[in-house]
């Protein structure tokens, strides 16, 4: 049983978890025991290492205390410093061994042991001198005496050195019973060992029998119990009144659940099955409408149900005894045969047929039927429904048929009328009206139509509508009308048009169409309403002819002041160069009121500079080829900002400049409106303290506007018209210097962008001038 | 013998240092000292413990001082013994000679506390371990110092006598000073070793015997003052005012009494001209006489050096052995050499010091 969710695995789980606890504490024991047994084998290698080298210490120590001796007791005829030589490097032997166990790792008992040594020597080598003097002076007696003493020493430092060796042994004798504590350890450490994995396998094996063992042994009853038909046994589960049991549930819980499901599932489907046939019989039993089974083979009545009974006659025994020929008219029996014989589909419709009743009577049926297995045999069940009061329906139907084409015949009439109320509107009418079929076929040229085409009704009843045009429109009408007829799809129905019409005699002309559709018989009609706009279309071109000498006039007069202005410049810089050298050279020629005309002179050719400058930048900007393109006005009036400050630094202008600001417009023309309406603001604020300009956009009725605002002088909103008019200044020049030129520069920029340029201020709060680029509408 | 204590008191001295060291915190703000020595010599070392008291070491301090007369290495034993087991014990300066400050060593350098000997010159301290400093050279230089001093006062052939104490000072020095005598044109007359404690005078009447029977020209003197000073009445008399010329173990002697004159014309080598030293070494000099009522010795400064040298380590951040350890190693190194009352103070690769001798006669002046 695949159900999608994970079943837990917590049996497998613990069986696991416990062998997985078994092997480490195995793995752990081990290794615990490897590594003590490691652990002493290496101490007691170490020590017995330790103590062998301190035996050959005291070997050597010994060795060379024993040849002190010798030299020293006996008499030698060699020179006295050899004597003494050799003495001293037995000494020194005997010495170097004791300073050996110095630097090792000793206890202070041991120390102690050792100082003793030393000391046992020092005294032996003073007692072995004063020996040699002895003897070499012939004191023999003295000398012996002196010999007692050294050999005294010598033993008691030999017992130094084994009582040293000793107290090394009890270093090995601690490791000893050290490792003999360890072994012990181990012993029982081992039974515990033992111990806990009996315990571990009665535990594993009691767990095993309460969570393996009992379930399957109940879960096998209830499913012989259920196999032997007790379909409400159920195999316990661990939720089964236990707190917490589904949280517990495992992979054998998970089992008898699912059996448990399962067991539910036939009981209920059982259940439903029984109510099934129940409510089958209940349906067959008391269902009003006459019901039989009846064998396919044999054609014999097999159950037959209450309504039947009633509707036929026959009693439920008679029914029974009967085959369905019995209820048939002899004459219908031959049909009935040979229905039963076709091959029939599972649900069949069979029609009306003819029964007769017990009392003789003939009742019209319709029967359908079903072919079932019923009791092991080929069957139909069959729906028996009389349908005589269907049939009395039918006829009133046929009686309300009549009625309706009476009425039909009336309203025909009226349409007629109607007809003929439209013929004659169309008849009267100044505008022409031609009628088509689907075909393209004229059926109806009023008289205005007569009028315009110039043919007569009967001329061009029954032709195509082509005959009305001009050959170039022919092709493109027919296909028209096919693809219409095709797919619905109509370019001109419902519109008016420009076209060109044909008369009779084979002139063009222009007309308006208004082209309608309706059905008339199920098929699609057109008519067409045809107005002759050749005098309308006379005024039109004669209106595009004015606008084109307008413009050509327009140009010339562009092109004439940009040569105007900058023909003008050349005796300009004559007249202002001139005067400049007047005054520069022939200053002491001149009195003050000529040098005060001379400075005027070269003033004012100074302001004619700029307005020629001006006035060509506004003729440039109208001269000026569009070349659209993406511009980051952002970064363009960043650009011009920082010029600004360059150019007229001022240290309390906040600009603010919304990022990301683009539009589609020529670049250097953007740049100059920008430049224009910047350099204004910037103007406009210098008498203030403090002062902000700010470029950004906003949103007007759905379009998107650009705007420069300021803080400064602002205007009075009555002049706002003026401020775009070439030469017009609303302030005076001495307060800001300009020629007047630069709004109407933007003004002509935005309008050859398709855009509007307007202002909103007040004097002393500021002005805003805001404008739109025609791709933004 | 109030001035020497017993080892019980030793013993229970260091049981009371145990418990008050143990009773305070063991953070890494508190250290301790032990300092073990010569009566006389501990007094210098609570000299430079005044002194650094007025300064401070940038941490609580404990010092255990211990003095010992013994001049044994069983004594010494026990006492590092004891003063291995203290909590925050960071060094030691000691112990009083080189036999005991040997002994001790290694315990020291098991326990990984640094071990500073002001005045132990025995060869095999240089072995001790890499936590054994000491504030004079090994004996294979004095030895040949001496050799080469008689060398250059005697004449050719003349006889030496060597009279040593058989122990790891009295051992080493006696070889090195014979190792470089045989390369002099001076004849070997007599050995005579004999041990600190077993001295009878039994043994200095046979040695003086031997010493007149032998006819030196000159006595030289490996052994430590106060057994010198009982062999010179004998010496005396056998020999009248034959030279005699000692080790450093005889430093300090031209203070005992000498009402018989037995010391006078002994010269021995010393570490340091006391006379001739800096201000700081006469300043000492003076606190030391002021305070303790008798002359400074050239040990006397060594140990004050010893516990200055600890102390600076200590301030400089030293903690632990370890630590204090590195901060010796770096004297000379990483680090300026420690400047001493004694002179500068840096150590070699062994824990060995450099440093020249000075040959000085009682009763007369310094060569």
């Amino acid at each position: 049983m695949s159900t999608g969710h994970r079943v837990p695995r917590s049996v497998s789980r613990r069986i696991l978890l416990v062998g997985a606890v078994c092997t480490l504490v195995l793995l752990l024991a081990m290794a615990l025991l490897v590594g003590i047994n490691a652990r002493l084998h290496s101490d007691l290698y170490a020590a017995t290492g330790a103590f062998a080298e301190e035996q050959r210490i005291a070997d050597q120590i010994s060795n060379a205390v024993m040849r002190q001796l010798v030299i020293a007791s006996t008499p030698t005829p060699r020179r006295g410093a050899d004597v003494h030589a050799e003495f001293r490097a037995a000494g020194e032997d005997a010495y170097e061994g004791m300073q050996r166990y110095l630097f090792r790792d000793l206890s202070a008992d041991e120390r102690l042991q050792l100082e003793s040594m030393k000391e046992h020597h020092q005294r032996l080598e003073v007692a072995a001198t004063r020996t040699f003097n002895l003897a070499a002076r012939g004191a023999v007696g003295q000398a012996e005496a002196s010999t007692d003493l050294m050999i005294r020493h010598a033993l008691a430092l030999q017992d130094a050195v084994d009582a040293f060796l000793r107290l090394r042994e009890g270093d090995l004798e601690r490791i000893r019973t050290r490792q003999a504590a360890y072994f012990r350890g181990m012993g029982v450490g081992l039974g515990a060992l033992a111990l806990l994995l009996v315990g571990s396998a009665v535990l594993l094996a009691r767990y095993l029998h309460r969570r393996l063992a009992v379930p399957l042994a109940e879960l096998s009853d209830a499913v012989t119990r259920v196999g032997v038909g007790d379909l409400a046994a159920r195999a316990p589960t661990s939720d089964d009144g236990e707190p917490g049991g589904a949280e517990r549930a495992d992979e054998l819980d998970q089992l008898a659940a699912a059996f448990n499901v399962m067991a539910h599932r036939i009981e209920k489907t059982q259940t439903v099955l029984r109510q099934s046939e129940e409510q089958f019989r209940l349906l067959f039993a008391n269902n009003p409408l006459p019901m039989w089974v009846y064998d396919l083979d044999t054609l014999q009545f097999v159950e037959v149900n209450d309504a039947a009974v009633d509707h036929y006659g026959y009693s439920r025994d008679e029914f029974l005894s009967m085959r369905l020929s019995d209820i048939r008219p002899p004459e219908d029996v031959p049909r009935l045969v040979a229905d039963v014989q076709a091959e029939r589909p599972a649900l069949s419709h069979s029609g009306e047929w003819r029964h007769r009743l017990k009392d003789g009577r003939i009742i019209d049926v319709e029967i359908t039927s079903h072919t079932l297995a019923f009791g092991g045999r080929r069957a139909a069940l069959v729906v028996a429904q009389d349908i005589a009061q269907r049939k009395r329906a039918e006829a009133q139907l046929h009686d309300l048929t009549q009625e309706l084409e009476q009425r039909v015949a009336l309203r025909t009439t009226e349409l007629l009328a109607s007809e003929e109320r439209f013929r004659s509107l169309a008849v009267t009418a100044n505008e022409g009206i031609v009628t088509a079929d689907r075909r393209g076929c004229i059926t109806y040229l009023n008289p205005a139509a007569e009028r315009t085409f110039g043919y007569s009704a009967g001329e061009v009843l029954g032709q195509q509508l082509t005959v009305l045009m001009p050959e170039r429109f022919q092709e493109p009408h027919r296909r028209g009308l096919a693809r219409y007829l095709a797919t619905g799809e109509a370019h001109v129905i419902g519109r008016t048009v420009e076209l060109a019409g044909r008369r009779k005699d084979g002139t063009e002309f222009p007309l308006e169409l208004s082209l309608a559709s309706w059905h008339q018989d199920d098929e699609p009609a057109f008519a067409g309403i045809i107005r002759d706009i050749t005098e309308r279309k006379q005024i039109e071109e004669a209106l595009q002819r004015s606008a084109a000498d307008l413009e050509v006039a327009n140009k010339e007069l562009e092109a004439f002041s940009y040569s105007v202005s900058h023909d003008l410049r050349a005796p300009l810089r004559g007249i202002a160069g001139f005067s400049q050298a007047l005054l520069e050279d022939y200053d002491d020629a001149l009195d003050d009121t000529g040098r005060d005309y001379l400075r005027r002179l070269v003033a004012a050719s100074g302001r004619m500079g700029v307005l020629i400058d001006d006035l060509l930048e506004l003729s440039r900007v109208t001269r000026h080829e569009l070349q659209p393109e993406r511009v980051d006005l952002s970064a363009l009036a960043q650009s011009v900002a920082t010029e600004l400050c360059q150019r007229e630094p001022r240290s309390r202008v906040q600009v603010v400049i919304a990022p990301g600001l683009e539009a589609r417009g020529d670049a250097s023309l953007l740049r100059i409106a920008l430049q224009n309406l910047l350099h204004n603001a910037w103007k406009f604020t210098g008498r203030h303290e403090q002062a902000s300009i700010e470029f950004g956009t906003t949103e007007r009725d759905g379009v998107r506007v650009y705007f420069v605002r300021d803080d400064g002088a602002g205007f009075d909103m009555r002049y706002a018209e003026q401020l775009f008019r070439p030469f017009h200044r609303l302030h005076r020049e001495t307060e800001f210097p300009g020629t007047g030129i630069g709004l109407a520069t933007v003004q002509r920029i935005v309008h050859r962008h398709d855009g509007r340029l307007w202002a909103e201020g007040a004097v002393e709060q500021g002005a805003t001038f805001y404008f739109t680029l025609g791709e933004e509408s | 013998m109030p001035e020497h204590p017993s080892g019980l008191a030793l013993v229970g001295a260091l049981c009371c240092a145990t418990l008050f060291t143990s009773a305070g915190c063991d953070g890494p703000d508190r250290v301790v000292l032990g300092i073990s020595s010569s009566p006389r010599f501990v007094d210098a070392a609570r000299l430079a413990l005044e002194q650094s008291a007025t300064q401070g070491v940038g941490v609580e301090l404990d010092t255990v001082l211990v003095p010992d007369g013994t001049n044994l290495a069983a004594p010494a034993i026990r006492i590092a013994e004891r003063f291995a087991a203290l909590d925050g014990l960071v060094a030691v300066v000691g112990h009083s000679n080189s036999a005991s400050s040997l002994a001790a060593s290694p315990i020291y350098n098991d326990r990984r506390v640094v071990q500073l000997a002001p005045h132990s010159s025995a060869i095999f301290y240089s072995q001790a371990g890499p936590y054994s400093f000491r504030l004079v050279p090994p004996d294979d230089r004095q030895g040949a110092f001496l050799a080469q001093h008689l060398a250059t006062s005697l004449s050719d052939g003349s006889r030496v006598a060597v009279l040593y104490v058989n122990d790891a000072y009295g051992r080493g020095l006696r070889t090195a000073f014979l190792n470089a005598l045989d390369t002099m044109r001076l004849h070997l007359a007599l050995e005579l070793p004999h041990t600190q404690e077993a001295l009878t005078e039994d043994d200095i009447t046979w040695a003086a015997e031997a010493l007149r029977v032998a006819r030196p020209d000159v006595i030289v003197c490996l052994a430590r003052a106060n057994v010198v000073n009982r062999y010179l009445p004998a010496i005396r008399r056998e020999l009248g005012n034959i030279p005699i010329v000692g080790g450093d173990a005889v430093a300090g002697a031209e203070h005992v009494p000498n009402d018989d004159g037995r010391w006078n014309g002994v010269r021995f080598v010393d570490f340091l001209d006391l006379d001739a030293g800096s201000p700081e070494l006469q300043t000492f000099r003076r606190r030391y006489r002021e305070r303790f009522g008798r002359e400074a010795t050239a040990p006397d400064a060594l140990t004050y050096d010893a516990v200055g040298l600890v102390l600076a380590g200590i301030r400089a951040g030293a903690r632990s052995g370890p630590e204090l350890r590195d901060y010796l190693r770096s004297l000379g190194r990483e680090r300026p050499p420690f400047q001493g009352i004694t002179g500068l103070v840096a150590f070699d690769s062994a824990g060995d010091i450099d440093r020249s001798y000075v040959l000085r006669t009682i009763g007369g002046g310094t060569r």
